[in-house]
């Protein structure tokens, strides 16, 4: 060392990349970011949730103006240039591109585009040739699709999330593979935007992670709009039929046994970039899926050596990534920092949103946690109706003892605006009470939190509560 | 399950000590290490740490009770508290990979004190106090909370922190941040003995509390050096060795008296207060640490007597039978490096002392006499001064007149006393 704070090596820069990049270098730490593409934002910004939002936004308001037929005004046909499309969410996605390298040059973070291997806990080899020495090391390579075996090597209609957010072609009849939260955006993205959409899971239930009752809307709206969903269901084969369709042979459910489809999108998984890293010259762990361990500070089994995001296992977050990012940031320039998190969000940007946090039904079912629930539905939300969007529901679980808020799900227009309440609510360690004695604005979706939570205490005049016994 | 008992240990050669600090009470939360009880032999207090932590439910002893190895002292209900992560010491791997956080956590299901598996609320506190509490590693779980239903506000960790006895640094002071050495070679943990513990809590807050000036001169001490080898001679078995630092200590009693600003101690509420007695401290460096014990009515004494009780006073610091009274009421103290070496030092003042006079090694220079240059016996002195309470004249004036007394020698001698 000549001078300054440690010489920190960031692996990736991506969400929680950047984010320790900066902090670190905002804490004195002397930053080498090394990022194999040209922009910062990694998947998040560049293939995922930003272009990804933006273009489901496109697909909701077009979906709305059109059912504002039911309430007296009718829109003509939607003319849908893609194109355009693809312009405008290229045009976002490099403008804060543009932000976040002016955010890096201001920290004076050394960014270097390239791919890096560990040679040693304490150096990386990089691929267009040279080598890195560091004090210490986050490791933030995020997480690629993976394709399921049997699928045809290259085929211009087989896509995955990254090939269908590029936006050139609009397919007339798409299969999605994978009822997760990825597969579902992306069905409701193509569906949105005129496509005859069929859904394939290999589970009974779309979104498995999540409760059934947040999904049950979502699905009911689908069944409606896409041309089948299939559950329970695994696919067999798929072949190409020419340049411009595949042919795909199901097995199980109610499904045909094949179906000839324009498109395919494949959205079955991630999985970690840890297996072109060296991590085995550095002597870093992986578990058997590849994630690599780390404590609530973020250290990995070497001590030189941290991890934060989707490499450290589910959830893949950006926002998770973010936060690990700091922590380790802080660790490595000496700070007692930790991921100490009782909520972090989920959210899913379907039409109508899934968002959830905290504690699951599933997951109290499964550590056996003794839990109550409060649920709210939007039926008695004179907003939620009004707008055509009374399908949804407002759910919080809290403590048998203490009322203390351990979880809320969220299903409805703008679900994943409407959790951050619960989830500060749940950091704040706040009870049902508390929720439901602050006032909230009415007419207002988030006012369904506050009347979830008065239902919680029993002292809820919007809904008729039998007296408990 | 009967409730842990933490119990006098072995106490090598004492079969019973007195019990003179009791350092927590019924309902205490207490860490393992922390101190509990201080006990007294002849030779040494030693504060005695919690060998497991929890909560203190019965105080078995009483202030001044004599007790022995295995006399029980508290009665603990044990509490389990998850260690804060710390940065190994080398790059080799971890042996017990470490465990992946679940996030979304389902609410911890701890244990209750009682034993019970009840599941347990989460502890409410938000996430800046969470990590206001890992930073300074309390664990909430032990900490009553009085904010709105029970949650746990800055103040109430604040003060758990006051009571078991892990004070957060002064909110004014910058921490010096501990670093991982290990990034440089290999280390290894020491904790400081008591005495360690003492000297640097004195330092820090003399350090902190007094502002510091260190005025340098040199004394000329050839002839006092000649008579103090004759008179050495001459009264050779009669007692001590008459040595230089007996005369420093009787030279520094007569000074307080010609400057008695410097014979004061600055209080707590800025009040300057007098000293009408003359006691001078002596740094003694002995195996068991840093001691200094005073001489009482120094101006009082001649160099004889002085000289005697030095010995006495350095003799007990190696055998580690200086008592505390052995070490209170010093006015100013001397600190003698000349039997080791240096040319100067900037010693700190023994607040609530004003100041302290250090000496480093006499040498022969050369010094001119008016016409030539003569070699003569220099002896540098030191004189850190709280400036609070001196100002730069008085303090160059002290020193210089102090020189004086020691180049005219006959001031210091039994005759002239």
């Amino acid at each position: 060392m000549t001078d300054g704070g440690a010489r920190l090596l960031v692996l990736g820069g991506g969400p929680g990349g950047y984010t320790a990049a900066f902090r670190a270098a905002d804490l004195g730490c002397r930053v080498t970011l090394v990022e194999r593409h040209p922009a910062l934002g990694g998947v998040c910004l560049n293939v995922g949730c930003i272009p990804s939002k933006a273009l489901l936004h496109l697909a909701a308001v077009t979906r709305e103006a059109q059912g504002l037929a039911a309430h007296g005004i009718v829109f003509g046909k939607p003319q849908i240039h893609p194109r355009q499309i693809a312009a405008f969410k290229n045009d976002l996605v490099g403008s804060l591109g543009k932000g976040l390298a002016s955010l890096a040059r201001a920290r004076k973070v050394n960014i270097i585009q390239d791919t890096a291997a560990f040679v040693s806990p304490r150096q990386v080899r990089l691929a267009n040739g040279g080598t890195l020495d560091f004090d210490r090391a986050i490791v933030a390579t995020g997480s690629r699709n993976t394709a399921p075996p049997g699928l045809p090597d290259h085929h211009p209609r087989l896509l995955d999330s990254t090939g269908a957010l590029r936006f050139d072609t609009l397919p007339k009849r798409l299969l999605v593979m994978g009822g997760g939260v990825i597969g579902l955006e992306m069905a409701c993205l193509f569906e949105g935007m005129g496509a005859r959409v069929s859904i394939v899971e290999n589970e009974p239930q779309l979104l498995s992670d999540c409760d059934d009752d947040l999904v049950a809307p979502l699905r009911k709206r689908l069944e409606k709009s896409c041309a089948d969903i299939f559950t329970s269901t695994r696919i067999r084969r798929v072949e190409a039929a020419g340049e411009d369709a595949l042919t795909v042979w199901f097995d199980g459910g109610d499904a045909p046994a094949s179906e000839r489809f324009d498109a395919v999108l494949v959205a079955v998984g991630r999985r970690p970039n840890t297996d072109a890293i060296g991590l085995e010259h550095a002597g870093v762990e992986t578990n058997q899926r590849g994630f690599i361990e780390t404590d609530d500070g973020q250290r990995t089994n070497i001590p030189s050596i941290y991890a934060v995001g989707d490499v450290t296992g589910p959830p893949m977050l950006a926002h998770k990534a973010t936060h690990q990012g700091k922590v380790a940031a802080e660790n490595v320039a000496g700070r007692a920092s930790a991921f100490d998190k009782r909520a972090i969000p989920s959210v899913v940007y379907t039409d109508p949103e899934i968002a959830w946090a905290g504690l699951t039904e599933k997951q109290a079912r499964r550590h056996n946690v003794d839990y109550k629930k409060a649920v709210f539905p939007w039926k008695a939300s004179g907003r939620a109706l009004g707008a055509g969007h009374g399908d949804g529901l407002t759910k919080l679980l809290y403590d048998v003892r203490g009322k203390t808020l351990l979880g809320a799900g969220i299903c409805g227009h703008g679900a994943g605006d409407l959790i951050a309440e619960a989830v500060l609510a749940i950091e704040m360690g706040a009870d049902v009470r508390d929720v439901a004695l602050a006032v909230h604005p009415h007419p207002t979706y988030s006012e369904t939190i506050g009347l979830a939570a008065e239902l919680a205490d029993g002292v809820i005049t919007d809904l008729f509560q039998p007296k408990s016994r | 399950m009967t409730e842990p008992i933490i119990s006098v240990p072995d106490l090598g050669d004492f079969d019973e000590v007195d019990v003179i600090e009791i350092l927590v009470k019924p309902g205490d939360t207490i860490a393992e290490g922390d101190s509990v009880v201080t006990l007294e032999s002849e030779k040494a207090a030693m504060e005695l740490p919690a060998p497991i932590a929890g909560i203190v439910k019965t105080v078995h002893v009483a202030l001044g009770d004599k007790v022995g190895e295995g006399a029980a002292l508290l009665t603990v209900e044990a509490i389990s508290k998850p260690g804060i992560p710390v940065d190994k010491a080398t790059d080799e791997p971890r042996k017990a990979p470490p465990t992946q956080p679940p996030p979304p956590a389902p609410p911890p299901r701890q244990e209750t004190a009682a034993g019970r598996g009840q599941a347990e609320s989460p502890v409410k506190a938000s996430p800046s106090i969470r990590r206001f509490a890992r930073e300074l590693g309390v664990d909430l779980q032990a900490v009553q909370g009085s904010g709105p239903g029970g949650r746990i506000l800055e103040e109430n960790v604040k003060d758990f922190v006051r009571q078991t006895g892990r004070r957060p640094a002064p909110a004014a002071l910058p921490q010096v941040r501990s670093t991982d050495f290990s990034r440089f070679g290999p280390t290894e943990v020491v904790q400081p003995d008591r005495v360690q513990s003492v000297v640097a809590d004195r330092m820090h807050r003399a350090w902190l509390n007094v502002p510091h000036v260190t005025q340098h001169q040199d004394a000329d001490i050839t002839e006092l050096e000649d008579r103090r080898k004759h008179l050495a001679a001459k009264n050779a078995g009669s007692g001590a060795k008459l040595t230089l630092l007996a005369f420093l200590v009787k030279a520094l009693a007569i000074s307080l008296r010609n400057f008695p600003k410097f014979n004061t101690a600055f209080d707590d509420t800025g009040r300057l207060i007098l000293k009408h007695y003359c006691h001078i401290g002596v740094a003694v460096d002995a195996p068991g640490g840093l001691f200094v014990p005073v001489i009482r009515d120094a101006d009082r004494k001649d160099v004889f007597e002085i000289a005697r009780a030095v010995a006495d006073f350095a003799s007990r610091a190696r055998a580690g039978k200086l008592t505390a009274a052995d070490m209170q009421g010093g006015c100013m103290t001397v600190s003698n490096q000349g039997g080791i070496g240096g040319s100067a030092f900037t010693p700190i003042v023994n607040a609530p002392e004003t100041a302290i006079l250090g000496a480093s090694r006499a040498r022969i220079s050369p010094s001119w006499d008016g016409q030539a240059f003569v070699p003569r016996l220099l002896l540098p002195l030191d004189l850190s001064y709280d400036h609070r309470v001196v100002n730069g004249a008085d303090a160059a004036r002290f020193l210089d007149g102090y020189c004086r007394l020691l180049s005219g020698t006959e001031a210091l001698l039994p005759d002239t006393r």
